[in-house]
């Protein structure tokens, strides 16, 4: 999958929270942990090291460690906890956490970061799609 | 045969099964679904379970350690 601008990589997680007001911050990062956007409401230290436990604890529960989003391997968490609720989805080489207030629809946050990456992918293949017309 | 108070024992059942399941939902858990397949959720204590709920409480911006009434007897 060829990478698309950082611009979009920014714009896809502040459309995530334009679709779902109940998501308070969200973060993409690649499947190997590195940090490609955030926006919203998130602790401003340490969300590198942050993106790097989340994608190694998707990794830990895909099958056979495959990372996360990687080989067609879609795996989503949802982690309830006292004060919110976290969300990660790991899909098409990619990995998106959000995080919410704990009252929400499971299905219907999934569902938007699915939107999101999908369309997240659909660029990539665009912009790929556009490169080899350059080249030409 | 109806006993005395049956009505009241029964609320008293209702509200105290209400009160269970109300603390069931609110009680923090690790759910997972891989591949589109079923979802299953982590046990409580298992390294991945507790790896999972130290992040979402860091991204969430919630103390690691969570014992409101110890704090509050504390400070009262």
């Amino acid at each position: 999958m060829c990478a698309v601008p950082a611009s979009a990589n920014d714009l896809a997680v502040r459309y995530l929270l334009e679709l779902s007001t109940d998501i308070r911050g969200a973060l993409l990062l690649d499947r190997d942990g590195e940090l490609l956007a955030t926006a919203g409401q998130l602790p401003a230290q340490d969300l590198e090291s942050v993106a790097r436990r989340l994608a190694g604890a998707a990794r830990g529960l895909s099958p056979n460690g495959a990372p996360a989003g990687g080989e067609d391997v879609a795996i989503e968490i949802d982690v309830l906890a006292t004060g919110g609720a976290m969300f990660l989805l790991g899909e098409a080489d990619l990995v998106m956490a959000c995080v919410t207030n704990r009252n929400v629809h499971p299905g219907l946050i999934f569902y938007d970061m699915h939107a999101v990456l999908r369309d997240l992918e659909r660029a990539a293949a665009a912009e790929s799609l556009r490169e080899q017309g350059g080249r030409r | 045969m109806r006993r005395p108070g049956g009505r009241l024992g029964g609320y008293a059942e209702e509200v105290a099964a209400a009160m269970r399941r109300r603390k069931e939902v609110r009680r923090p858990r690790v759910r997972v679904r891989v591949d589109h397949g079923e979802a299953r959720l982590l046990d409580d204590g298992t390294p991945e379970a507790e790896g999972l709920l130290t992040l979402a409480r860091e991204l969430i911006g919630e103390p690691p350690a969570v014992e409101p009434e110890g704090e509050r007897a504390g400070a009262g």
